[in-house]
């Protein structure tokens, strides 16, 4: 393991040699914490048991135990974001921007679900996977229509003949 | 092949002619039955058996489904959204009344319609073999320590019947211990970590045989056929009768020929002998079985019986 | 002897061959489908089993309840959805293998150990039910207790950078188990007034978005890179070395698996678990683990068909089931007349050795299933990604769908979907997420049962014996790196030359 070699060619570190603050691994500590704090605060919005029920340990002592422990741990991260030791500036990549893909498919599947409750499961499926697979530069269109048709008549097969579960229709 | 969705609606006119006939065009498709709790529990496996026969004897296929969440609020929110043409049917449990009771839904309780009653599994008073003779030593006992008493979820139905259980008994000091599968209570109590517990006869039969459990008494009007050396609850000193019960329901709104149909059929498959074995296994008789006159009698009173202890629990009160 | 004969006998009726047959098969494929299980089919079943013979009957639930327990590893291994939860471990090195072009070698690898330790579990069963089953009489809320913080100690065990981000996702683990009504109090928590929410996460719908959905997100961003995947190598089985360089692994698998299995607040998903943590904690090259290392895959399959023998213990022998499946073949065995309970060893060895029979010859026949499956199936992993990812995320949304035909639970599964491609981008791995939900309720409960139990005094909890064992095991596990590394500075410190972290 060529440990010197790896921290000078990190991008962890600044041209001094200094590690640089890890700005990714920040925001993470923020969103953690912050959410944390609000679910924190969210436990006080709990039901009172009511008295002749209450016995034993509260609703609300066990998450915001675990909430604690969370927001210490974000706390934590965060610090040593800020104030990064050479060993994690080596191995530290600074984060790249999430490519358009990840979100143009993240809203494919979203579609889906959506489609799920407003044509039906069958359509859903058809246009679904269809889309993705162009979305995902498949150019082969017989393939993908056989393809995607013999799999659509296997999950109505499927679900709606062999397991008898009422697919969502419009 | 064009031919095929005529050819079987043709056979299926043929088949269903007899039952079709008779009441108006019910059932015209599968019927719906809704189960409020999870695949593979009690009211899943009872609805198994329910509708295994009386699917046969209406002609039309039944699918059970599971709605879980908020006791029953989700299943009634399901049911209520379907057409009330008996297609669509569901178990029919305490917790029904308690969620109507706590108005998660809109539904108040005249706008259901009680079928058919499958199960009344009597509740048994059980303790460790070797600790308590008599459910008057036991109430000794909680006057200088707190018994420890097991059941399932705080604020479920094992729960309200423990409490009412202890204030009928005159348990002086207990503690409830909530346990996330029934099966962990019997070995708790058998190890002496627990001290007593309301449980079913399944639940206890085998610890039971093997003498490491004993019943001290059966929440029941009358001793039970399958334990008659087992006093009831009034013989020493608890009365209170309880049960976990079961059955069906329809909406209000139905038309009276399909719920009559529907009673007829769910009757006709639990008098048939696999509904019967089943009633058997779990140390019940036959008269388990209600028609619609005593189950809506039953879901009445149990509901006024609610109400009062409801209050009194503060189980009810409203969320802020 | 007298169990070996009248287990001959019940084989060598062809009725029941084709029975076990149908039923591994039917098994296995319900396994593999994400979303249902064993209980739902076994319930399915449950109507036109007690109207046949009392043993068949039982034997057919108990084999497709070992069955789909296999089937879970293979949608584990081959698109990242575990099929049960308790093939969720199976994904961890299952699929990097898969990735790898290695997916005959792990899907007979898990078969291979299913198998093995399905054998191993039922041979534990046939010799010693009874002593077994008193196992589950010293387990109170208390050693749950002690056992659940043992399995989440390794969280803090590995050593590394990310030490921090496995614990948050721990943590976030344990916060999803508390969603929902409180055992203890019936208040409901973190519910937002949904009540889909009252009855907590379904961690099925959690693992199928967490894992199907985030990969597909990933894979999404890998399109450019072409994968060279050669059929024959795809195609291939573990080699001998494999199997003998797992021996170890499997055996301590099924060990944990038979063990915790006979726990009936426990079952197959936290014995998977388990064997996978321990078979990490102590091997030497760790940091192939989650990166496609067969002992990976070999552990939690050992372990969670080990569990399958171990939970009939004590339905059989106390009458007490340990899961959902077997709660449902008690009813079926009550329906039928059989009294469970340590009589039933006494007055009907016959019917236990069919049992066993039937569930030995489960194990023994998808073992040739999956083999030669193996061969087949393995090339799905070829399948290109165009085709593959949109087709996997149809079955996940319909599996989801299908448990309770509700489209929340849909809409969580993609919920958590999103939640693991960005947790896999910055480094959170998903194996103690799903840890912190399976383990997390467990610790939740079994702390406030022994507080109510013991009069609020927790401290009884260390009085118990097998808590505390298990307590101070923790304690070893979390503090081993540390005792470890200050080996090695005392080594370095007598050796200056070279690198002690080379080995």
């Amino acid at each position: 393991m060529a440990k010197e070699t790896e921290i000078d060619s990190g991008a962890g570190v600044d041209p001094d040699g200094d590690p640089v603050v890890q700005k990714a691994e920040l925001v993470q500590a923020l969103i953690i914490g912050g959410g944390a704090v609000g679910l924190f605060l969210l436990t006080f919005t709990f039901d009172e048991v009511s008295e002749s029920l209450a016995q034993g340990i509260g609703p609300a002592v066990f998450p915001r135990a675990i909430l604690l422990i969370l927001i210490f741990l974000a706390v934590l991260l965060g610090y040593r974001a800020l104030k990064p030791t050479l060993e994690s500036a080596a191995k530290y990549k600074p984060a790249k921007s999430i490519p358009k893909i990840v979100y143009l498919s993240a809203g494919l599947l979203t579609l889906f679900v959506v489609g799920l409750n407003f044509i039906g499961a069958l359509p859903s499926v058809v246009v679904f996977c269809v889309a993705l697979s162009l979305l995902w530069g498949e150019r082969r269109y017989g393939l993908i229509a056989v393809t995607f048709a013999i799999f659509t008549g296997a999950v109505y097969l499927l679900f709606d003949i062999a397991l008898n579960t009422n697919l969502p229709t419009m | 092949m064009k031919n095929l969705p005529i050819l079987a609606t043709a056979l299926s006119a043929l088949l269903f002619a007899a039952p079709t006939q008779a009441q108006s065009n019910f059932p015209s498709q599968d019927i719906e039955v809704i189960n409020n709790s999870k695949p593979g529990g009690g009211t899943d496996i009872f609805l198994r058996f329910a509708t295994a026969e009386a699917s046969k004897i209406l002609g039309a296929k039944m699918l059970v489904i599971s709605k879980t969440g908020g006791v029953a609020t989700n299943a009634l929110k399901y049911v209520a959204s379907k057409p009330r043409d008996g297609h669509t049917v569901f178990s029919l449990l305490p917790g029904h009344l308690l969620t109507i009771m706590r108005g998660t839904t809109d539904l108040t309780i005249d706008d259901i319609v009680p079928v058919v009653r499958g199960t009344i599994d009597p509740e048994l008073f059980v303790v460790k073999a070797d600790a308590f003779n008599s459910v008057k030593e036991l109430v000794a006992t909680s006057k200088t320590r707190s018994i420890k008493i097991g059941g399932t979820k705080v604020g479920g139905n094992a729960h309200v019947a423990s409490i009412i259980l202890a204030r009928k008994a005159g348990i002086e000091k207990y503690t409830y211990v909530p346990f996330r599968k029934s099966g962990e209570i019997v070995l708790n109590i058998a190890s002496g970590r627990i001290d007593a517990a309301l449980l079913n006869f399944d639940e206890v039969v085998s610890q039971l045989k093997s003498g490491s459990v004993k019943i001290l008494a059966s929440m029941t009007p009358k001793r039970l056929s399958a334990l008659p050396d087992v006093p009831t609850g009034h013989e020493v000193g608890i009365p209170y009768n309880a049960a976990v019960i079961r059955g069906i329901g329809v909406m209000k709104g139905t038309p009276e020929p399909v719920i009559a149909a529907l009673e007829k059929a769910f009757t006709e498959g639990m008098n048939k002998p696999s509904y019967l074995k089943y009633l058997n296994g779990a140390g019940q008789s036959a008269s388990s079985i209600a028609g619609r006159a005593e189950w809506t009698a039953q879901i009445k009173e149990m509901y006024a019986n609610f109400q009062e202890i409801g209050e009194e629990l503060e189980l009810l009160k409203k969320k802020k | 002897m007298e169990m070996a004969y009248q287990v001959l006998v019940f084989l060598s009726d062809p009725y029941n061959l084709l029975l076990i047959i149908g039923g591994t098969t039917l098994g296995v494929f319900i396994g593999a489908l994400p979303g249902l299980g064993s209980v739902v089919m076994i319930a399915l079943l449950l109507p036109f089993v007690v109207r046949m013979e009392p043993l068949p009957g039982i034997a057919l639930t108990a084999v497709i309840y070992v069955a789909a327990t296999y089937g879970g590893s293979i949608t584990a291994i081959l698109i990242n959805t575990p099929g049960t939860p308790a093939a969720a471990a199976t994904t961890f090195d299952g699929y990097p293998l898969a990735q790898r072009g290695e997916a005959g070698r792990a899907l007979g690898i898990a078969t291979f150990s299913s198998a093995t330790g399905g054998i191993l579990g039922i041979l534990a069963m046939i010799v010693a039910t009874p002593l077994l089953a008193k196992l589950a009489f010293y387990f109170g809320p208390a050693e749950y207790f002690a056992l659940a913080v043992f399995g989440m100690s390794m969280l803090a065990s590995i050593s590394g950078n990310s030490v921090i981000k496995n614990l948050i996702g721990g943590a976030f683990g344990v916060l999803l188990g508390t969603v929902g009504s409180d055992l203890a109090t019936g208040i409901e928590r973190f519910t937002f007034d949904i009540p889909d929410l009252s009855e907590g996460i379904r961690p099925i719908q959690m693992m199928i978005g967490l894992f199907a959905g985030g990969e597909l997100l990933r894979q999404s961003t890998q399109l450019g890179i072409k994968r060279e995947l050669v059929a024959d190598a795809v195609a291939k089985l573990p080699s001998w070395d494999d199997i003998k360089r797992l021996w170890g692994t499997v055996l301590r698998g099924s060990g944990i698996g038979t063990f915790i299995g006979i726990l009936p607040a426990e079952g197959g998903t936290v014995a998977a678990m388990i064997a996978y943590n321990e078979e990490r904690r102590w091997s030497k090259n760790k940091d192939e683990f989650g990166k496609g290392a067969i002992e990976g895959v070999a552990a939690p399959e050992a372990a969670n068909n080990a569990a399958t023998g171990g939970t009939m213990v004590p339905t059989l022998a106390l009458g007490i089931p340990g899961g959902g499946s077997t709660a449902i073949i008690l009813t079926a065995m009550l329906v039928l007349g059989l009294r469970p309970g340590p009589q039933l060893f006494e007055e009907q060895p016959e019917f236990l050795a069919g049992i066993f029979g039937a569930m030995l010859a489960a194990n023994i026949y998808f073992l040739f299933l999956g083999m030669i499956g193996a061969k087949f199936f393995s090339r799905i992993s070829m399948v290109p990604a165009t085709f593959l990812w949109p087709m996997v995320f149809v079955m996940a949304a319909l599996g989801a769908f299908s448990v309770q035909q509700s489209l929340f639970d849909v809409t969580l599964m993609l919920i958590f979907a999103f939640l693991g491609y960005f947790m896999r981008r910055y480094g959170y791995a998903p194996a103690p997420i799903v840890m912190g939900l399976i383990l997390g309720e467990l610790i939740e409960g079994s702390l406030k049962q022994s507080y109510l139990i013991y009069d609020g005094s927790l401290l009884a909890i260390l009085q118990q014996p097998i808590a505390l064992v298990f307590l101070a095991l923790s304690v070893i596990g979390i503090s081993s790196p540390l005792i470890g590394k200050l080996i090695l500075n005392r080594k370095e410190r007598m050796m200056p030359v070279g690198d002690p972290l080379d080995e």
